[in-house]
């Protein structure tokens, strides 16, 4: 398994009221699979995708990811961990606006253990069809084309484990489906397991195995309450 | 993509504030380089020369002025001596070495100064130094022997382009448009080497030179051939040592005696230096002070400019930390930054305070005959590079900080 969870709970530090706002009771995702969560806007998911790359720590229960227990890592080997295990793609690319497409990509690689490959960088663009857009900019790109390239960058530090966090929520109707596909052939060309979260119920059917976060997140107390 | 190539990416991202915070810097460095330099040189230029002239009979009038005039080239002298007065003084018991000269005429901007010629033989301008005309170490010719020859200090040489033969009318005055003895041809015979001191920058002839100038009054040549008519601007005084290289204590018997009289003075520079120093030190202190508010006012420019560009910087630096970065690692670009500023700035204001410096010297040159060289390195220069880190560290702490503490999923993605 890449990630085996028992018990997890996340709760927020609000004051004198902690805000419970996971609590899985088990779950777990193979190596080389492709899974699809699902779930509305408000019920976690996001919390859960930052909780599986360690950028949230682990309030209870057990959470082993790429063969690392993160319950009670620290923040800084759970940097380290999410440099050498992790990809990870946003709802709303975040790429870097002063650095061109290939530096984007190559920023993937930098805080990893691996040397920075420009020749690397180059024929990941290449493998989102993005070859042509070497030393564009963010601003000067698509949408569809900025999420190719963050696409791209995720994949910089050979990931184990792909998280995508909404993926086509901001992408044209057009092209979702065509980001989509990229994203599940490359994740099998380079043996990377994927786990995105999404509220859209018309893109989930590209997968093979889904999860509606509702069935497992015990913490949901409906779309105000469960808002992290 | 290394460390340094993302702290360079992100500061040509925000290249116009960083240029400003770094243009700031500059400003206030150059001025703290320009000022100090200036103080430096002129502190080595006043208190340097005096350690080869005891003292200086002069007429009576403001003893600065005589200082300045004697020995650094500079105002007027305002009077003469008789000549039989300084004959009197030379055979005074404590009196070592008197050497007498004449002012008041120029040539190219540099005082031309008729002297004794044991001045180029004899005088030690510093202790142990004597003129000296050797080749290898950038003099030439020899001392002048007879009248209408000259021989020019190192500065005048180099500034004039003389060369041994040349000849030269000199000014009758020391100021723009003053009228020139025609007839009066002087022969460069030498050139003297370099001794770091006002000398450097003056022409000599000798005494009997300045008595049969064509064009002065009839009084002036009969000064020549009869002693009892003769008169002189000054003289340098060497004093006796006494055991240990203390001046002779008669020193201060011989200037009250002298200063009894109704038309001369014994000027003692070591005395009159410091009211010197005074003037220039509260003018420094002034322009330092002025410096030091700059430069503190363009780290306070770095702090907020850097601050500034923490909040467009924000959603980079979060995303830094999402591909992994240490929160060590987001502070360490931050504080790198501000590092690079500050070291361009200080770079910058190096050169630019060392431009014054050229600039300035030119213009006090040219007005008061005093040189500055804008290649000279003061104390402050070397502090410029470690004091400009020093800066961008402290500059880029507390936006760094601010960096060390950025949450990461606040600065980026919407939760759903």
């Amino acid at each position: 398994m890449i990630i085996e969870l028992d018990s997890l709970e996340i709760v927020f530090d609000r004051g004198k009221e902690p805000l419970k706002v996971l609590d899985i009771s088990h779950w777990g995702v193979e190596e080389g699979e492709q899974v699809a969560i699902f779930g509305p806007s408000g019920s976690g998911k996001s919390t859960f995708l930052h909780t599986l790359a360690g950028l949230l720590p682990v309030s209870r229960g057990r959470l082993t990811v790429c063969g690392h227990a993160l319950e009670g890592m620290s923040e800084a080997k759970r940097d380290q961990f999410r440099a050498q295990y992790i990809g990870y793609i946003f709802q709303n690319f975040n790429l870097l606006q002063g650095f061109t497409a290939l530096e984007n990509v190559l920023m993937g690689m930098t805080f990893s253990l691996r040397k920075s490959d420009p020749e690397e960088a180059r024929r990941l663009l290449d493998e989102v069809g993005l070859s042509h857009r070497l030393r564009y900019h963010p601003s000067h790109m698509s949408s569809g084309e900025q999420q190719r390239v963050a696409v791209a960058r995720a994949l910089a530090n050979r990931p184990k484990l792909l998280l995508a966090d909404e993926p086509t929520a901001s992408l044209h109707p057009v092209n979702k489906e065509d980001v989509l596909r990229l994203l599940m052939d490359i994740c099998d060309r380079h043996g990377c397991t994927l786990v995105m979260v999404t509220h859209e119920r018309e893109v989930i059917g590209l997968f093979e195995k889904t999860v509606t976060f509702l069935e497992f997140n015990r913490a949901y107390q409906g779309p105000l309450g469960g808002k992290a | 993509m290394s460390f340094w190539r993302i702290v360079l990416k992100s500061l040509k991202h925000h290249r116009f504030s960083n240029s400003l915070a770094a243009i700031s810097i500059a400003t206030g460095i150059a001025l703290l380089v320009a000022v100090y330099s200036f103080k430096e040189q002129s502190h080595n230029t006043f208190t340097q020369v005096g350690l080869g002239v005891d003292a200086i009979l002069g007429p009576k009038g403001s003893p600065l002025q005589i200082v300045l005039n004697a020995l650094y080239h500079l105002e007027d002298m305002p009077g003469k001596i008789k000549w039989t007065y300084f004959k009197e003084v030379e055979k005074e018991r404590i009196v070592a070495q008197a050497i007498p000269f004449v002012v008041g005429h120029s040539y190219g901007g540099f005082r031309v100064n008729a002297i004794d010629g044991k001045f180029l033989t004899e005088f030690e301008y510093l202790p142990g130094k004597t003129f000296s005309f050797s080749e290898e170490e950038g003099g030439q010719g020899r001392p002048f022997s007879k009248s209408h020859e000259a021989v020019a200090g190192w500065e005048a040489a180099k500034q004039l382009n003389i060369k041994l033969g040349q000849t030269f009318n000199p000014v009758c005055g020391v100021q723009e448009g003053d009228p020139v003895h025609e007839k009066d041809k002087i022969t460069f015979v030498g050139i003297l080497t370099p001794t770091g001191t006002p000398h450097d920058r003056a022409i000599y002839i000798p005494l009997e030179t300045f008595y049969g100038l064509e064009g002065h009054p009839l009084e002036t040549a009969i000064m020549a051939e009869q002693e009892e008519y003769r008169e002189i601007s000054g003289a340098y005084i060497k004093i006796k040592r006494i055991r240990g290289g203390a001046l002779h204590p008669g020193i201060q018997d011989l200037k009250f005696a002298i200063n009894q009289s109704d038309r001369n003075q014994l000027v003692v520079p070591a005395e009159v230096m410091p009211r010197l120093h005074n003037i220039i030190g509260w003018i420094d202190r002034v322009l330092i002070a002025i410096a030091v508010i700059l430069t503190v006012l363009s780290a306070l420019f770095l702090f907020f400019s850097l601050l500034s560009a923490l909040r467009e910087m924000r959603r980079d630096l979060a995303l830094f930390r999402a591909l992994g970065a240490t929160r060590k690692t987001v502070m360490g670009l931050v504080v790198a930054e501000a590092l690079i500023i500050s070291l361009v700035g200080g770079i910058l204001g190096l050169t630019l305070g060392h431009w014054l410096i050229g600039m300035g010297a030119h213009f006090i040159k040219v007005e008061t005959g005093v040189g500055f060289t804008a290649g000279y390195m003061s104390m402050i220069d070397w502090l410029v590079i470690p004091g400009t880190a020093l800066l961008g560290l402290l500059g880029g702490l507390v936006p760094g900080i601010q960096a060390y503490r950025l949450g990461v999923l606040e600065n980026l993605s919407p939760i759903s």
